[in-house]
């Protein structure tokens, strides 16, 4: 509550009315707390009006039904100093109340609801672990992973960013774990980049100043506060978006391929085993379409004579080279992988069937291409996606493709110099200090 | 700068795919895969070439050349056949004696000098007629029972000798070893039959081993898994493991070689009432016996087979490795002691009084 000459409140409303007139949910009403008269400027869409006054007037009255200030200063934000400021603040929901006497004060209000409560996650699967996701709203989701993790070693800061539109992020991360080269650089890059338009993700991986072109995602994404405060853990930084249900962790390391921090929660033996298989898989998505283009062209040598009798017969009559062949299938298979994505859930199936099953037996058997490809093609994309995450596997499903092509021209020297060159690029890798083929980001440093 | 760096990658690719070689590979079904080659004489030219193929069907395709050269051969095969011919699978190939007779320095050196040839098939002389054994087809062919026949996962005994292209042209461009090639000739109800061992002497045959010779000589080189020794009155005993120990000598005479062999074995068949001590005591006489006979043979062609002059190759000069199939491999003194050990010594009942069952 401040008080102001009635002629700067006079600006002030004119400035208001001015900036916002066009905002049809815009409002300004005159209400009644307390027997006083104020004008209230807010936006209809994030503020509930009754509910708000209908606290003001509890709170705001003592007995001889006169307007108590001090209760009224328990709601307030702070102190308005500009007309921008004002405007921000209403952008962000608050309500201000403009008094006869030149009483200005912005009030936190009763907001509208507009955010989902807590839910279970609806793009992973967690087996043994909490089950609450995050939401959209920034707050309930730092209010997450504070009750998931009870220390006075977690530091959040919050910070806005963009210039025309401005979006809060929440940094977080753990003192004494996480590298202190690792806080400073994404600090310093959320300070240089302030102003940066921030509304996807790659947006902040702009800010952050991350390379355009990457492979492997730099970031883990999650839904799940349980394991976001594993990556915490982990030696992570962890940004949380306003209006995103996701926690990104910075940065990705190559383990992050294969192994998942929900991990943890099973016996060692069990995790191990899990780990290695994805390993296994990782291996198996990015050169099993090469390696069958390598074996029926160029270096048929390397399968044993039995197998080679066998292939050769599954290929009889097929019109296609083998390269042809399998970037034919692989364009129906990633059609499918897309398709079934966005499609509701329960018309996916369908095309599953159809895509799978129809489509899969009927191209054998018109000699389009020869079953062992199927097989061959189908393995892979079951592997692609035993990986631990989908944009993991996009950057996997991505490489292959590198991979068919040198080892169709190269042979089987051609693989093997494919994956050497996906490991140098690997190695090139660096992000926010941490290269990339590290095995862990944790800080060595004691815990003061 | 940005743009030129583009263009000077985009050439680089496009000359990749142009200038790698690959551009005219062809695709598997679109190719022979031939397992055997055989080697003949050709009735008009120098050679006979015929490449058996097998299909998934269980058939045997069998294509035929004659020219002056064996790539010349399969050139002409390949002109007349609907798909090119792909020698990579090439397991076995098999050479008329008569052709043997002239020398296979030649046909080693193509075999190795081919690129598409694998150095690790495996070379056989046909010791019969060659067109029959070469044709021999038994019914219902398993697709590949040629080559299985000498795969050690397979139908391979200790009772074959074994060699492949690599360790040909080795052994015949070597100071201090030769060759020993299998025979063979078609069998009456299996595809081929093993007729014994000819010894080489460089490129040219000089003698023959028979099986239980042959036996001994791969008792010699190590490859001893499965073999069975026989001795007289339905005895004989499985060998499942064996230890060499070779202890060189070279005095002023010249090289002298004893060789303990150190065998384990089991009791397979004997009647009862036979002592394991007996059982030992035989196969070692026996072994010992035979080992003196086959290894005096064998000296008698002057062809050093087992390879002792490779034991003797760090201890000799240039002068004397050159030497050592002319003036130092006749001169060797060779002894073989041969152990036997009984692994599976029971003691039952009713030998329970013989003292010397199980004391040893």
């Amino acid at each position: 509550m401040q008080h102001f000459d009635p002629e700067i409140v006079q600006s002030l409303e004119s400035g208001l009315q001015e900036r916002f007139h066009q905002r049809s949910d815009f409002l300004c009403k005159h209400v009644v707390i307390a027997g006083e008269k104020f004008k209230a400027y807010y936006f209809r869409t994030l503020v509930n009006l009754p509910k708000t006054l209908s606290i003001l007037n509890q709170i705001g009255i003592d007995r001889k039904n006169d307007l108590k200030w001090n209760s009224i200063h328990s709601m307030e934000v702070d102190a308005p100093v500009s007309l921008n400021e004002l405007y921000n603040h209403l952008l962000r929901g608050k309500l201000i109340l403009l008094g006869q006497e030149g009483f200005v004060a912005v009030i936190e209000p009763e907001h509208a609801e507009l955010s989902r409560p807590v839910m279970s996650p609806n793009s992973e699967n967690p087996l043994q672990s909490a089950f609450d996701a995050f939401t959209e709203d920034l707050d309930t989701n730092i209010g997450l992973i504070r009750k998931k993790m009870i220390s006075d070693q977690l530091v959040i800061e919050t910070r806005s960013v963009g210039s025309q539109s401005i979006k809060k992020i929440a940094l977080v991360y753990l003192k004494g774990t996480t590298l202190p080269e690792v806080i400073e650089s994404v600090e310093k890059k959320l300070e240089e980049n302030a102003h940066h338009e921030l509304t996807t993700v790659r947006d902040l991986t702009q800010i952050l100043g991350h390379p355009k072109f990457t492979l492997i995602p730099t970031y883990i994404s999650s839904e799940l506060p349980e394991e976001t405060v594993q990556n915490l853990l982990n030696g992570k930084v962890v940004i949380l978006m306003d209006q995103f249900s996701f926690a990104f962790a910075f940065p990705a390391i190559v383990s992050d391929l294969w192994s998942t921090t929900l991990d943890v929660q099973y016996p060692l033996l069990f995790q191990q085993f899990l780990r290695t298989i994805r390993g296994a898989s990782l291996l198996l998505s990015v050169t099993l379409p090469g390696l069958y283009v390598v074996l029926n062209s160029v270096n048929p040598e390397l399968l044993r004579i039995q197998l080679a009798i066998t292939v050769a017969k599954s290929r009889e009559g097929v019109p296609y080279p083998s390269l042809i062949e399998a970037l034919l299938v692989l364009l129906l298979l990633e059609l499918i992988v897309e398709a079934t994505i966005r499609l509701p859930k329960n018309i996916g199936p369908t095309i599953t069937m159809i895509g799978g099953i129809l489509l899969g037996q009927a191209i054998v058997q018109a000699k389009l291409v020869s079953n062992l490809l199927i097989i061959i093609l189908v393995a892979s994309a079951i592997s692609n996606f035993a990986l631990t995450s989908y944009m993991n596997a996009v950057g996997v499903r991505l490489y292959k493709y590198v991979v068919l092509v040198v080892s169709s021209i190269f042979g089987i020297w051609g693989l093997e110099a494919a994956l050497v060159w996906v490991i140098l690029y690997f190695a090139s890798l660096t992000t926010c200090t941490v290269p990339y083929l590290s095995w862990s980001v944790k800080g060595k440093t004691a815990d003061e | 700068m940005k743009s030129f760096r583009v263009k000077i990658i985009a050439v680089i690719m496009g000359m990749m795919v142009l200038l790698e070689g690959c551009w005219d590979m062809k695709d598997i079904n679109k190719a022979y895969l031939p397992v055997v080659m055989g080697i003949g004489k050709g009735s008009k030219e120098k050679y006979k070439i015929i490449l058996e193929i097998p299909d998934a069907a269980g058939k045997i395709q069998f294509l035929e050349k004659e020219a002056k050269s064996i790539s010349k051969a399969i050139d002409l095969i390949r002109t007349d056949s609907e798909k090119s011919i792909n020698l990579v699978h090439l397991r076995l190939m098999l050479f008329d004696r008569k052709v043997v007779d002239d020398g296979i320095r030649d046909i080693i050196d193509y075999a190795v000098r081919a690129n598409d040839i694998s150095i690790k098939g495996m070379i056989a002389i046909v010791d019969a007629d060659f067109d029959k054994t070469l044709y021999h087809v038994i019914s219902p062919t398993p697709e590949i029972s040629t080559y299985d026949f000498f795969s050690k996962e397979a139908g391979w005994t200790p009772n074959q000798s074994l060699v492949t292209i690599w360790e040909a042209y080795r052994s015949q461009n070597s100071y201090s070893e030769d060759m020993a090639v299998p025979l063979l000739q078609n069998g009456e109800r299996t595809i081929y039959a093993f007729k014994g061992t000819a010894v080489m002497r460089e490129d040219r045959m000089v003698g023959k081993l028979n099986r239980e010779e042959t036996f001994l000589y791969n008792l010699f080189k190590g490859n001893y898994s499965g073999g069975t020794i026989e001795i007289a009155e339905n005895t004989s005993v499985l060998i499942k493991q064996s230890k060499i120990k070779h202890h060189r000598h070279w005095s002023d005479k010249g090289p002298s070689l004893a060789t303990d062999i150190t065998l384990d074995v089991v009791i397979a068949e004997s009647p009862s009432g036979k002592s394991n001590v007996q059982i030992e005591k035989e196969v070692r006489d026996q072994l010992n016996r035979n080992f003196e006979m086959t290894l005096k043979k064998i000296k008698g062609y002057r062809s050093d087979v087992l390879g002792i002059g490779v034991m003797y190759r760090p201890q000799l000069t240039e002068e004397q490795i050159k030497n050592w199939k002319s003036k130092w491999f006749p001169k060797l003194e060779q002894k073989i002691n041969v152990r036997v050990n009984v692994i599976n010594e029971i003691l039952i009942k009713d030998e329970a009084h013989l003292d010397q069952t199980f004391i040893r």
